[in-house]
């Protein structure tokens, strides 16, 4: 087991080796988006910037916050969300699209789940142009604090990450794992805080409660600072400790099914 | 239980030793391949919804023993479905054995599918960083041999055309040009590769017998006897996924294609 614990942790760490390849190959996955239409990802954020639109028009003054609180904290977490949800959902596809290639070169296999993760890195920072026109829109404004998002989303990154190759292993042994995740996420979205804030809960228990949603904490890194809040010492330290235990778990699974990932697909 | 551990033993540099080596491929139904069906056979302890399929496998390989030393090339010949691709796989690192030990020590670089990761809609200097990224060689070492590798491949002002408006040929060529850039220490191949016209198939032949210089070991499965008598010295004949004969290329293949 140490052996192959040692063998999954290089497969990781070779996977820098092949940094040039996870970059052209999601270089390339974006400018397939691109190729098929003229507006490319930006479909994507027409359709983000339609939801968040809506949301703040009919839900900002059902619950009576101002614009200038209401459409930046929405607008934040919808594209921080959004990441989440295609990092989880495409995590999913990482082995299992990548069959061809997996079954005739000995490439590292984690090379896959970062190639994942780099794309969706990508499409994120078409996204976040949102936030600056939400910002415009509502009459907020935001500060230095901003740049805090930066070390936010490498952490939210590093926990996304061991959740991708956890989720692209089982998908790839469990082919019905994708369409189970699917359908959780939907009821995941209604129980995060995006759309409502952590305030309005009407009992305490369901704030108790929220604490044990990681979403709601990994969204926070990101969308605090960014609305030029500063997120408080605990989330940081429990995204810290989620990353790392979640990542100890991950190279766990991954030292027991590496070997046998390629006989799976 | 299982290993494909590759040390660097300096005592024994770019070998490959087999012991016992099988290679099952588990079967699966949609049965075993449900995630809900097996949470709720842990959380019930199989009562509800029991596994009644068996666990079924096929045999690739069963019980390979042998081990190749640096200067060997060997030919690995047997009918179609004798498990040459899955051996191949296997050295290539690919397929870890499901029992036995494998140990491959040195580089592999395989010729198996030169054009592996193609991208027809990026221009054919784009895929000759696709390729070589694939083949794991660092940016720069590409960037170098860029220009001898469009020479090589003769495509002149089309390499900054994207690959899916090339003609067959000239993909296979571009394919051909980059892959051979390696140098590995084990090289893998399925049958020879032949590209191009007559003209370009000279000059084809020329590159590969350069880059069998520098290779220590060559693992070629072919039908061709020709082909195994010309570039092999040592011949694994494999039948059902068994060794039926090793040994000088001569004696096995008059075995297995008849004096």
């Amino acid at each position: 087991m140490q052996q192959k614990l040692r063998a999954a942790w290089a497969d990781v760490a070779e996977s820098r080796k092949f940094a040039s390849l996870i970059h052209i190959l999601g270089w390339q996955d974006m400018r397939h988006r691109y190729r098929r239409s003229l507006l490319g990802p930006f479909w994507l954020v027409g359709s983000t910037a339609a939801l968040v639109a809506t949301i703040c028009l009919l839900l900002g003054p059902m619950f009576g916050i101002p614009a200038a609180q209401y459409v930046p904290y929405v607008a934040g977490g919808m594209i921080v969300w959004n990441l989440i949800v295609s990092m989880v959902t495409e995590s999913c596809q990482a082995f299992i699209s990548e069959s061809t290639m997996i079954r005739q070169t000995s490439a590292p296999l984690f090379t896959y789940v970062a190639r994942v993760a780099w794309r969706n890195t990508l499409f994120f920072a078409h996204n976040l142009v949102i936030f600056p026109v939400a910002l415009w829109l509502s009459g907020a404004h935001t500060n230095w604090n901003a740049l805090l998002a930066v070390p936010g989303f490498l952490l939210l990154m590093a926990n996304l990450a061991w959740m991708g190759l956890v989720l692209g292993i089982l998908a790839a042994r469990y082919r019905d794992l994708p369409k189970t995740i699917e359908s959780v996420i939907p009821v995941m979205m209604f129980l995060t805080p995006i759309m409502w804030k952590p305030e309005m809960m009407p009992f305490r228990i369901g704030a108790r409660i929220l604490q044990f949603n990681p979403f709601y904490w990994l969204i926070d890194l990101v969308r605090l600072p960014l609305m030029g809040g500063i997120p408080p010492g605990k989330v940081w330290l429990a995204a810290a400790l989620a990353a790392v235990v979640g990542w100890g778990i991950a190279l766990v699974i991954f030292a027991r099914s590496r070997d046998r990932i390629v006989y799976w697909l | 239980m299982q290993s494909n551990e590759s040390t660097t033993d300096p005592a024994a540099p770019d070998s490959i030793v087999f012991q016992d080596v099988s290679i099952h491929f588990p079967v699966f139904n949609a049965s075993t391949r449900s995630f809900r069906k097996r949470v709720i056979q842990v959380a019930t302890g199989g009562i509800v919804a029991p596994d009644h399929t068996g666990h079924i496998v096929v045999q690739a390989l069963t019980n390979l023993t042998f081990s190749i030393r640096s200067g060997e090339r060997v030919a690995i010949l047997g009918h179609n479905g004798a498990g040459k691709t899955t051996l191949l796989g296997a050295l290539s690192r690919i397929y870890a054995p499901t029992s036995g030990k494998a140990l491959i020590t040195g580089s592999v670089g395989s010729l198996i599918n030169i054009s592996l990761g193609t991208d027809p809609e990026s221009t054919g200097r784009e895929n000759i960083f696709l390729r070589g990224a694939i083949l794991g060689l660092g940016r720069d070492f590409i960037k170098k041999k860029q220009e001898e590798i469009i020479d090589f491949s003769e495509l002149g002002d089309f390499i900054d055309l994207p690959v899916r408006t090339y003609s067959s040929g000239m993909a296979m060529r571009l394919a051909f040009a980059v892959s051979t850039m390696l140098r590995p220490e084990i090289l893998i191949m399925d049958e020879w590769l032949s590209v191009g016209d007559k003209n370009f198939q000279g000059k084809a032949a020329a590159r590969l017998d350069e880059m069998l210089k520098d290779t220590k070991i060559l693992v070629l499965a072919t039908h061709s006897r020709d082909l195994a008598l010309r570039h092999c010295n040592r011949a694994i004949w494999l039948e059902h996924g068994r060794i039926k004969k090793d040994g000088l290329v001569k004696e096995v293949a008059d075995c297995y294609f008849g004096a």
